[in-house]
């Protein structure tokens, strides 16, 4: 996205200087363009936008199957879905879990990635090639793998345990760990992108600033703080809220590893949403009134990220 | 010189490296256990923990592979022709797209971008059921075109992001001559610029493949029966509580890997570049 806005600007300013051809009232050359769009146009808008308006249309009406004939309701399904302790239970567990993942891995991330700038690590490459492959691993393996890892019966973490002679918890089972286990996994999906971003940030630093910071009489940790952390700052902005967006849509994670439970523990709203949407019995309304909800958050912090990133890019000019 | 903080002292070489060693295997390790797991075959309640099986087995493997026991091959079959499909219809109308965003100012330009951008934070569960009401109306569930037709617009905008970045970067110069020869827009497009984007075409190919190749949600309220698609198989499986042989669940995860191992010296190639250039939805 970045990109895209730079891109625009690049372009606008040579708008101003030289007249293109395409500038011109060439008439011919817009219906070209209006047909080259409108293909996309039309999906786009048959497929994602009208599914999307159309949750708050029917979050709106009275709705049980997906079949059944619209009936106004006004309100009242939104207004039941704020007084459902179970959506917004559901929802402050959402936000928890998105926050400590993308705590822990950012400063996971960050940790790493500054390890791996060093100059003199032997097989820099190869680390480079593991932490690239770790994310290109689909989230519904991860799930599978993980459940199977910390299984109670054949699970290869509890079998460690007991060799060792330390205490086997259920894992998958117990209402109060579970949601850490799931939070330790969507870390550990999480981390590599991570790594990825700040390294790529940090290898824009000018090897000369440390330079003249030790010349300055500067020690490691005012170097990583005023240096590397200041560097790395607008790329932290932008990962963190993408981590944001994507940990909180995390769906197989519990779909896969504790479909929800227990005891709803783990009862993200993605599973919540989609288990009211299809999962007998189905309530349509409100689950579109709860993916309301869901709508309305992201879409505030889009709107914030979109705001931020458009006054530092007219402040970078 | 670019020392971190905590890494400060003449061990740092080997306290970093065995941070990195340690980091390789936690990454890789779960996806080797895998593999090895799913090696074990039927001897896996006897052999569970060894990290070396004491006996290969490949029953499991036998098991997907073999026609009458599952509905592997033609699951591949559909999830192959599903991704041939959307790409055939994703990668020209999002080339088309791309290429009117990249050269054709006016304002609403930026109105699609910023529509763009919001639709592709939205989670797809939340439209989730409107999207099964709207093909019930359409008389299309079961029919593998609806498929084809949501996964065309679900890639379509990450896709026409991809060559709209790309189209960006060329010069319009060569166009600009061409122009003056006579030729057309469409012309231009097909048969001077089009060919000079083959990295950006690779890189939304990509795209496409590892979107569609695990896509679970949509291939499973959409299809039925003889459209059954991998994910569909592997998942649901995998949440059957009853007769869950971890033998058969690895062995498929293993399946499922190989591809997209293949296409990790590509996914090297072209992806890492545009690490957080148009790559907003997971």
């Amino acid at each position: 996205m970045t990109n895209v806005l730079r891109g625009d600007q690049k372009t606008f300013t040579n708008v101003k200087q030289k007249k293109r051809f395409w500038q011109r009232r060439d008439w011919d050359d817009r219906l070209t363009f209006t047909l080259m769009l409108m293909p996309a146009v039309i999906l786009i808008l048959g497929f994602s936008i009208y599914p999307l308006l159309s949750v708050f249309a029917i979050s709106f009406t009275n709705m049980k199957y997906a079949i059944d004939p619209p009936t106004w309701n006004g309100f009242n399904t939104l207004i039941w879905a704020l007084n459902n302790p179970y959506f917004t239970d559901s929802f402050m567990r959402t936000l928890a879990f998105t926050g400590l993942s993308v705590l822990g891995s950012t400063i996971l991330g960050i940790f790493l990635a500054v390890l791996l700038n060093q100059n003199n690590i032997p097989g820099k490459d190869i680390f480079r090639t593991i932490i690239l492959y770790g994310w290109i691993i689909p989230e519904v393996i991860t799930s599978i793998i993980f459940r199977f890892l910390f299984a109670s019966n054949y699970g290869l973490i509890n079998h460690l345990l007991s060799v060792l002679g330390l205490a086997q918890p259920a894992w998958l089972n117990d209402p109060i760990l579970t949601p850490y286990v799931l939070i330790l996994v969507s870390i550990w999906r999480n981390t590599p992108f991570n790594i990825l971003v700040y390294l790529t940030a940090l290898q824009s630093v000018n090897k000369q600033w440390y330079e003249s910071a030790e010349i300055d009489g500067a020690n490691g940790w005012q170097k990583f703080r005023y240096i590397s952390l200041s560097v790395l700052k607008p790329t932290m902005f932008v990962t963190v809220l993408l981590g944001i967006i994507w940990t909180s849509n995390t769906f197989f994670l519990p779909f896969v590893m504790t479909q929800g439970g227990p005891l709803d523990s783990t009862m993200l709203w993605s599973l919540l949403i989609y288990n009211t949407y299809f999962t007998v019995p189905q309530q349509v309304s409100r689950a579109a009134a709860m993916s309301v909800f869901v709508f309305l958050l992201l879409a505030m912090i889009g709107a914030f990220y979109f705001f931020i990133l458009k006054r530092t890019n007219t402040q970078m000019e | 010189m670019n020392k971190p903080f905590f890494a400060q002292n003449r061990l740092n070489r080997w306290f970093t490296l065995v941070i990195l060693i340690f980091l390789s295997f936690v990454l890789l390790f779960p996806v080797i256990w895998m593999a090895i797991s799913s090696l074990k075959g039927s001897n896996y309640y006897t052999d569970a923990y060894s990290l070396i099986p004491k006996e290969i087995d490949l029953e499991s493997y036998k098991y997907w592979l073999s026609v009458p026991a599952s509905n592997y091959w033609l699951a591949i079959r559909n999830t192959l022709q599903s991704f041939l499909v959307t790409t055939a219809l994703t990668i020209p109308l999002g080339t088309m797209a791309g290429y009117t965003l990249a050269r054709w100012r006016t304002r609403w330009i930026d109105v699609f971008l910023i529509g763009i951008f919001f639709l592709q934070m939205m989670p797809g569960f939340v439209s989730l059921g409107p999207l099964f009401r709207e093909f019930i109306e359409l008389k299309m569930i079961g029919n593998p075109w609806a498929l084809y037709v949501v996964y065309t617009a679900f890639n379509l905008p990450l896709v026409l992001l991809t060559m709209r970045n790309y189209f960006m970067t060329l010069p319009t110069e060569i166009e600009e001559a061409a122009q003056v020869d006579g030729c057309s827009r469409w012309g231009i497009l097909w048969k001077i610029t089009f060919p000079l984007a083959r990295p950006a075409v690779i890189t939304s190919t990509v795209f496409i493949f590892m979107g569609i190749w695990l896509e679970y949600l949509l291939a499973n309220i959409l299809m039925r029966g003889k459209y059954t698609t991998l994910a569909v198989i592997l998942i649901n499986y995998s949440r059957s509580d009853n007769e869950w042989r971890p033998d058969l669940l690895m062995s498929m995860g293993v399946l499922i890997m190989i591809p997209l191992t293949m296409l990790f010296p590509l996914v090297r190639k072209y992806l890492v570049g545009g690490l957080s250039a148009g790559a907003i939805k997971g």
